[in-house]
């Protein structure tokens, strides 16, 4: 049978998961899946304002035919949040709960992850898969508004989930 | 507002590829329009690359192509075109 992949964002103790193979992921102040206005990210006078980490991680819904591996995530490569405004990424194979980090250190840029150098998405957590449930690595995101940054709503950026199915 | 749920849809597209392998190790990747088979001259893979675009946004769309395998050597076949190559490429 052909695989059904979706992507989950994972929130609370409880790891919590919500579908966001098609929604929008909503950086914050808060830990939750919510895409609302409460607990926005403000631009600080001084220093950067972090937000929680955002914890998406792939899930088999429909399972393949023999397996699925080789799981990566990429960006187009181009930071277009603007001045003062970056987003950092890493990987890690247990969960906890998402906090909000006082740095980036740790932390990589992830548009220097493109479809030439995407992230390793099954590093820690190997295939190939071949049951349904979760997948490979957690891949945690995280924004940082600098004060150099310009108030108000920012254009998504999005990113790009591969694996191959066989 | 909640976003209405997009399912994946490569099990309802009709040109996705099958695929098989033979009792001798013969290796076939089939749709309506084409297939692609590999001889079992050596080390072969056949499978699927599947993207998922767009993840975080509102427009997310799904790629997909077949991926034959030779030797280190592969062909990436999507619709009417055929990249033959040594490279790990993604969609």
């Amino acid at each position: 049978m052909v695989a059904t992949v979706i992507v989950n964002e994972k929130n609370g103790a409880g790891e919590t998961a919500t579908d966001k193979t098609s929604g929008v992921v909503r950086y914050k102040n808060a830990d939750d899946a919510n895409v609302d206005a409460n607990d926005p990210m403000v631009v600080p006078g001084a220093g950067s304002d972090f937000s929680f980490d955002k914890w998406l991680r792939l899930n088999i819904s429909v399972a393949p035919d023999t397996q699925i591996e080789n799981l990566k995530a990429y960006t187009d490569g181009a930071n277009g949040f603007g001045t003062g405004v970056l987003a950092w990424y890493k990987t890690i194979g247990t969960f906890s709960t998402p906090s909000a980090p006082a740095n980036a250190t740790g932390y990589t840029d992830i548009f220097t992850k493109t479809s030439g150098s995407p992230i390793d998405m099954d590093a820690i957590n190997t295939g190939p898969f071949s049951s349904t449930g979760d997948i490979g690595d957690y891949l945690i995101t995280m924004l940082e508004v600098a004060s150099t940054a310009t108030q108000g709503a920012l254009t998504g950026e999005t990113l790009t989930f591969s694996y191959d199915e066989s | 507002m909640t976003n209405p749920k997009i399912e994946t849809p490569f099990a309802s597209d009709p040109f996705d590829y099958k695929l098989s392998q033979d009792p001798d190790g013969t290796r076939h990747g089939i749709n309506p329009r084409n297939s692609l088979t590999i001889l079992p001259d050596g080390e072969t893979r056949l499978f699927q690359r599947r993207a998922i675009k767009g993840v975080g946004g509102e427009n997310v769309t799904f790629d997909s192509c077949l991926v034959g395998e030779l030797n280190g050597v592969r062909v990436y076949v999507k619709d009417n075109s055929i990249v033959l190559t040594t490279q790990d490429l993604m969609l």
